[in-house]
């Protein structure tokens, strides 16, 4: 349980990252602060009740924004730091909200339709060529392979899997991410 | 880094197995689970109100209103129930008494049962069409369904020879229609499900449309047992008025509207169904969420898993992916319009459809059109593995444009 809210806070990390860059790139989410950006993905990530990827994490994000978070007539994003009820995103006026959800209703498509890279604005990353060998070779490798598990937490951990990092292969990623930062 | 990040998720998407993981997969087995996609009304605890709701009250009556419009007028209901229970009667003396039946075409039937939006209350003014299925015990030839047509329509007209110039029978693929002045009753042949194996397609009806007949009895079940609540069945004659203003929600089949009119209204939080008008702009937020969007690399999407179906297969499935992205920017852009106080012309009390596809202005907020997202995939050379991914996957649309 604790280490589902944990994967959960560090998704939630990576993708106010992720719409960090987004603010500071598309002019469209120039007005979105980072106070209302911020509390927007916390509320919306905790609110899954399920443990999120991070890629499943800032889909939601998405969808939220999509089905109309910011649109007038929705609750609002209450600010917990403050005594009186305000709305972290109320210096949005109508016009930037309603091009906010524009592209947040086309970025969900193109996350639904596999281009998330029209939306973090990187090259498209190529197919892999040879999925079966490649999995194929890993496997014979690891003589002691537990099945196909094995496979895809290598390949999360960037190809240096460990047995160890079996049960956080979420937290070594999110060490890397930082490493290199 | 957020390159070699993206790299391997892309991979393990490539991969991904839904149905595959092993005994030992671990803590990951989470993530085959079908997720939802974000809904206000299942986390309404998360979002307190910063100021209080706006007043909905002229957009609860404008929805009431067009109700009022689109439902059947006495007249209409008055016809087609008659027509109904004639032919429902004629039907059960052939059950009954086959006799000479038999002789002359040579088809049993096993059962006649009402479906479709007649049999739910959904029917809509201007279209008194109601559906009768029937489910015969012998093979369904062509010539067999159009006798069986002639024989319904001649036991008619002899019960009522002042009926014999209005009442007209017209065989076609899925069985025939008997029609009088003002109402027409579409007669949809089966089979019983042990015939269904022994069918010739030279010879018989097409399987799937017999198929699809022993669904829609499946159907109007589930939903006498299940949508009976009036809020559904009002938001059902909106959704499909909908669908037939907007192009682009042609691709939602009645059956798609009934589950989400069913969905909006009562999945949620205390199981008390929702005021239409909630209901209404939810089946909007659902769409333009992505409820009926492919799910990701890492989990499936939820949709809404027909209920009348073994094996979990979710109704939006049934679209292309083109469809599904078209369906999906409609909801959007129309839910934008909604927000901004375009109810009237989404209802269709004033303006046109083309809210949907152009650019309109509300209140001096510009809301613009979307573009359609979903490109086809290139095409890639036949590879061994590609038919061992679609095997490993219950659902190929989900996987099959990797």
């Amino acid at each position: 349980m604790m280490e589902a809210r944990a994967n959960g806070l560090q998704s939630c990390v990576m993708v106010i990252r992720i719409l960090r860059d987004l603010c500071q790139r598309v002019p469209t989410w120039g007005p979105l602060n980072s106070w209302a950006m911020e509390l927007m993905c916390e509320k919306v990530i905790a609110s899954a009740g399920q443990h999120l990827s991070p890629g499943d994490a800032l889909r939601r994000v998405f969808e939220a924004l999509a089905s109309g978070l910011l649109l007038p007539g929705s609750p609002g994003l209450l600010d917990p730091c403050e005594k009186d009820p305000i709305d972290a995103a109320s210096p949005l006026s109508a016009q930037e909200r309603e091009d906010i959800t524009a592209s947040a209703q086309h970025a969900l498509r193109l996350i639904a339709f596999r281009q998330i890279h029209k939306v973090l604005g990187m090259d498209p990353i190529p197919p892999p060529k040879f999925q079966r060998g490649g999995r194929f070779t890993r496997k014979r490798r690891r003589d002691n392979s537990t099945g196909e598990g094995n496979d895809s937490e290598g390949e999360l951990d960037g190809g240096d899997g460990k047995k160890d990092k079996k049960e956080d292969g979420e937290d070594s990623k999110m060490d890397m991410d930082k490493e290199t930062k | 880094m957020v390159m070699t990040r993206g790299r391997g998720r892309g991979m393990r998407g490539g991969m991904m197995r839904p149905m595959g993981p092993g005994p030992h997969f671990g803590p990951k087995m989470k993530q085959f689970v079908p997720r939802l996609p974000f809904d206000m009304v299942l986390c309404e605890s998360a979002f307190p109100r910063v100021k209080p709701a706006p007043d909905e009250s002229a957009f609860t009556q404008a929805l009431l209103k067009r109700n009022a419009d689109l439902s059947p007028t006495p007249a209409e209901q008055a016809a087609v129930l008659n027509l109904v229970t004639k032919i429902q009667a004629v039907m059960d003396n052939l059950i009954v008494d086959p006799g000479n039946f038999d002789a002359c075409v040579s088809s049993q039937i096993e059962e006649v049962r009402q479906v479709g939006s007649y049999k739910k209350g959904t029917m809509m003014t201007g279209h008194n069409v109601a559906d009768i299925v029937v489910i015969l015990k012998t093979l369904p030839t062509k010539e067999a369904v159009e006798a069986l047509g002639k024989k319904v329509c001649d036991d008619l007209r002899s019960q009522e020879p002042q009926e014999v110039l209005v009442l007209t029978m017209l065989p076609n693929d899925r069985g025939f229609e008997i029609s009088n002045s003002e109402a027409t009753v579409r007669v949809l042949v089966t089979t019983i499900h042990q015939n269904l194996r022994k069918l010739d397609p030279e010879l018989h009806l097409d399987q799937k449309i017999l198929q699809s007949h022993l669904a829609a009895i499946r159907h109007s079940r589930w939903f006498e047992e299940n949508a009976h609540h009036s809020t559904i069945k009002v938001l059902i004659r909106l959704l499909r008025d909908l669908r037939g203003r907007f192009e682009g929600f042609e691709p939602l089949s009645p059956w798609m509207l009934d589950l989400l009119a069913h969905y909006a209204i009562l999945n949620n939080p205390s199981r008390q169904a929702l005021p239409i008008n909630s209901a209404f702009r939810r089946c909007l937020q659902l769409l333009a969420a992505g409820l009926f969007l492919p799910g990701s690399a890492d989990t499936l999407s939820a949709g809404i898993s027909d209920p009348c179906e073994g094996g979990n297969i979710r109704v939006h499935t049934a679209m292309t992916l083109e469809q599904q992205d078209l369906v999906c920017l409609t909801a959007q852009t129309l839910l934008r319009v909604l927000s901004h106080g375009g109810y009237k012309q989404i209802l269709g009390l004033e303006g046109n459809s083309s809210i949907a596809s152009e650019m309109s202005v509300w209140d001096g907020v510009v809301v613009s059109a979307l573009e359609k997202a979903y490109e086809k995939p290139p095409e890639r050379p036949p590879q061994d593995d590609d038919t061992d991914n679609m095997d490993a996957d219950d659902d190929p649309m989900e996987t099959t444009d990797n």
